[in-house]
């Protein structure tokens, strides 16, 4: 990561800062997606978990069949989201950082750290109505530190 | 936007479980006068008590005392407790040892007012002493080495204290305050060397002080900057006075990609905003000895806000979806705005001692300079160009600093931070077995910054 980084990082400022003649190629990447899955009822619905009633006051409502978390450096933008049943959750690594997404009840849906290296995403699709929250072991606790909810609604 | 239900009911149990376990070997041994809350607390001593640091923070209880022998601890802890204090009895000989295999030495998650004393964290893949998510925090004396990314390290946490304390060995930096605003937050009177960066904090500021401490032979010595990759952008408002900084051009330590990007500079914000830079004595640099310059940053998450969200409270801003992808260009800058570059001593810089750019019309940034001793600057005559008072005059083009230079030159690669060196014995806590524990529920106090002066070169 570090050289790829730092290349694309003087790439950048090249492009705004250099003659035209030496600004470099291919400064522009994407981040890579990987590891996309789709839980659909064979994830959720085995989870042999009951949802968690407590749902974070600054939940905020993300329309639409497919929402977007940002996994960043130490932090889910958005950690905590209501969406409506059938919505796919997309969490995407935009930081420098190695993290993970995992339930803090069970284990039927989530992400080990080989799934969420930087520029790499992982999907669920919530379709059972509940309150569902994860965390990132490497950056925080079950509790606190790296942690969100996916509130899925009828 | 964290779960107060759940900490609660985890906290809940932890301390019924505690209770139940510490029946024995957890009496009252001292008076641990609270300090900021008052608390008085009992002293749970390791391996007297507890075989482990971590079974001992996993018993304490608001106001109490982990109190650690000398040893060497192959531990990881975790710490969910508010208001304890660990600390060990010799800083020197009070040793977690992650043997290049645990994460953090000592992790704060989210616990309110923990302080930690007197001890040695070394070998973790991640950092040495890590506070996130936390409210009131405080690290004294305390020594970590060869650590994997951050030596102390303070994410999203406020109201904090670090002090009389050195880091070495960490391909990011030494000492790090990060995703905060306003942090309320000092670091005094520390030393880092061979690190990435001496000091980092991406998007912190606000009431944030780096003060009294001596920042040498890094790759580059202090870097605040401003990235989309971590939330409460831009980084603003951190007041750097007082510090020793030079050397920063070495060569064998470890660095992530920005400590290679910034080698050879002293004191570097890059694409901060109304940071003040005042009496630091700052020399020995391969390029600037104090310069505001432009980060850019590549694949970014959301575009650069405007000046009118300056003062927007990091807590104001946690909760956002992300941006529209479409809408975000692919490479964003940040440049210098507003920053204040007063009475510093800077010599022997290779490039200049004192240096501004941007990518916009740096004229009208609001970036200004005055009052210190310098032989070179970038542009020429910096200080009649952008004077703190008054209406600057002269050719800004005139020696203008060549961003594409700066950042194009080849440094030689990161080293294993493996095989950082190893610090010697370091500075004790004054009378560690008897000091009464204090919490760190308010540890920060506005320093007086006026009063600090620039400091000799040591001898």
């Amino acid at each position: 990561m570090v050289p790829r980084r730092l290349a694309r990082l003087v790439a950048g400022l090249l492009l705004v800062v250099a003659p035209a003649g030496l600004a470099l190629a291919g400064c522009g990447g994407s981040s890579g997606d990987s590891g996309a899955r789709t839980g659909g009822d064979g994830g959720l619905g085995n989870a042999g978990e009951g949802p968690d009633d407590a749902i974070p006051s600054d939940t905020i409502k993300l329309t639409g069949k497919d929402v977007r978390v940002l996994a960043m450096d130490n932090a889910f933008r958005a950690p905590d989201i209501e969406v409506k049943a059938g919505t796919k959750v997309t969490w995407t690594n935009r930081g420098h950082n190695d993290h993970d997404v995992l339930p803090t009840r069970g284990h039927a849906w989530g992400t080990s750290k080989a799934g969420m290296t930087p520029g790499a995403s992982y999907s669920e699709t919530f379709d059972r109505p509940g309150v569902y929250h994860y965390y990132c072991s490497i950056h925080g606790t079950t509790a606190q530190g790296m942690v969100g909810t996916v509130v899925v609604t009828k | 936007m964290l779960s107060v239900r759940r900490l609660l009911a985890l906290l809940a149990a932890g301390v019924l479980v505690a209770a139940a376990a510490c029946g024995s070997g957890s009496d009252d041994k001292g008076d641990n006068a609270g300090g900021d809350g008052g608390q008085k607390g009992r002293t749970l001593e390791v391996p007297g008590d507890y075989k482990t640091i971590q079974d001992a923070v996993d018993a304490a209880k608001d106001g109490d005392l982990v109190l650690v022998s000398p040893g060497t601890y192959n531990e990881a802890v975790t710490v969910e407790t508010d208001d304890i204090v660990i600390r060990g009895l010799d800083r020197n000989k009070v040793i977690l040892d992650g043997q290049f295999k645990l994460d953090n030495g000592i992790r704060i998650a989210g616990a309110k007012g923990v302080a930690v004393e007197n001890m040695t964290a070394r070998n973790y893949t991640k950092n040495g002493f890590f506070w996130t998510g936390a409210t009131g925090y405080r690290g004294s004396y305390l020594t970590a080495y060869r650590t994997g990314d951050y030596g102390v390290y303070a994410y999203d946490t406020t109201e904090g204290l670090i002090e009389h304390s050195y880091a070495s060995g960490s391909p990011d930096a030494g000492f790090y305050i990060g995703q905060c605003y306003p942090c309320d937050a000092q670091i005094n009177d520390v030393v880092s060397e061979f690190n990435g960066l001496g000091y980092s904090g991406t998007n912190s500021g606000g009431e944030l002080y780096i003060t009294n401490s001596t920042f040498r032979k890094n790759r580059a010595g202090i870097v605040p900057n401003s990235g989309s990759y971590e939330l409460c952008y831009p980084g603003r408002e951190t007041v750097i006075v007082g510090n020793l900084v030079y050397s920063n051009n070495q060569p064998d330590t470890p660095a992530i990609d920005t400590a290679l990007l910034a080698m050879g500079n002293g004191i570097l914000p890059a694409g901060g905003t109304h940071n003040v830079i005042e009496r630091n004595r700052v020399w020995d640099h391969d390029r600037t000895g104090i310069g505001l310059v432009p980060f850019p940053e590549d694949d970014p998450t959301d575009v650069v806000p405007p000046p009118s969200q300056d003062t927007t409270p990091c807590g104001e801003t946690k909760n956002q979806a992300p941006p529209d992808a479409s809408k975000v260009p692919d490479t964003v800058i940040w440049n210098p705005r507003d920053n204040r570059v007063v009475d510093n001593v800077v010599e022997d810089s290779r490039l200049a001692d004192l240096a501004v750019g941007s990518t916009e019309d740096i004229s009208q940034a609001g970036n200004c300079f005055a009052g210190n001793t310098f032989k070179t600057s970038a542009p020429k005559n910096v200080e009649t160009l952008a004077p703190c008072e008054g209406k600057g005059s002269g050719d800004w083009a005139a020696g203008a600093l060549d961003l594409g230079s700066l950042i194009a030159a080849v440094h030689p690669p990161s080293q294993d931070y493996k095989r950082s060196p190893v610090p010697g014995p370091q500075e004790n806590m004054p009378n560690a077995k008897d000091a009464p524990a204090r919490p760190a529920a308010h540890p920060f106090e506005k320093p007086d910054v006026d009063s600090i002066t620039v400091p000799d070169k040591p001898a």
